[in-house]
């Protein structure tokens, strides 16, 4: 039976390594065959906004098909596809609030509305819990 | 290093800026303390790239380790893992 790791998460995007660390993680456990739920709350619910674009850069006068700016939208659909290729489960709750409040409901497919609730009902059942929070 | 002290495997993985206390001539650096405490203390490959961190630079006692290794390390059965 596949272990489960939950991860909560509260870092918006393109702030701070821990995104891409958090990223990284899930990513890592996804390909060891690991069911991966994430709880994303306060800014990480920007994490997945089907709105986001990439963008050029004035500074090295590259287009935006030259920079090929990374999303974190595409990272977080990237991961649903890997959970699909290697038969795994990821879970992504949005907490409901926390998207209310920024007005960020329009996400990719993929994660889902939820809340603090869930998070409880997830640590109970997983193998592992790791909470990376904001300094 | 209280926890390894009392007999408790303790690892401490350093990533991201954590990666920059690896190197063995940082000035102030708890590091060779931690080492002492008999605790095992890995730095994320990664994040070494990020930061041009050489490998003569790297305190010999820290090893690199891939993120693969930090998701073992908090799957394994009765681990505690705290994010600091």
């Amino acid at each position: 039976m596949a272990k489960t790791l939950t991860i909560s998460i509260m870092e918006p995007p393109y702030e701070s390594a821990n995104s891409t660390t958090s990223l990284r993680i899930i990513d890592a456990a996804l390909r060891k065959g690991i069911n991966v739920n994430v709880f994303a709350y306060e800014g990480a619910v920007s994490l997945t906004i089907k709105d986001q674009q990439p963008h050029p850069n004035p500074v090295h006068e590259t287009s935006v098909e030259e920079e090929k700016h990374p999303t974190t939208k595409d990272f977080v659909a990237g991961l649903f596809e890997l959970a699909k290729e290697n038969g795994v489960k990821l879970d992504w709750l949005n907490c409901g609030l926390c998207v209310d409040e920024r007005g960020a409901g329009n996400w990719i497919e993929g994660p889902r509305r939820g809340g603090p609730p869930q998070l409880h009902e997830w640590v109970q059942a997983s193998d592992a819990t790791l909470v990376i929070p904001t300094k | 290093m209280n926890l390894a002290a009392q007999g408790d495997k303790v690892t401490l993985f350093l990533v991201q800026n954590g990666a920059l206390a690896s190197r063995k001539d940082a000035k102030g650096n708890p590091l060779g303390t931690v080492l002492k405490g008999k605790v095992e203390v890995l730095v994320d490959s990664f994040s070494l790239k990020e930061r041009g961190i050489q490998d003569a630079e790297r305190h010999p006692s820290v090893k690199p380790a891939d993120i693969d290794a930090l998701v073992d390390h908090i799957m394994a059965k009765e681990t505690k893992v705290l994010w600091h």
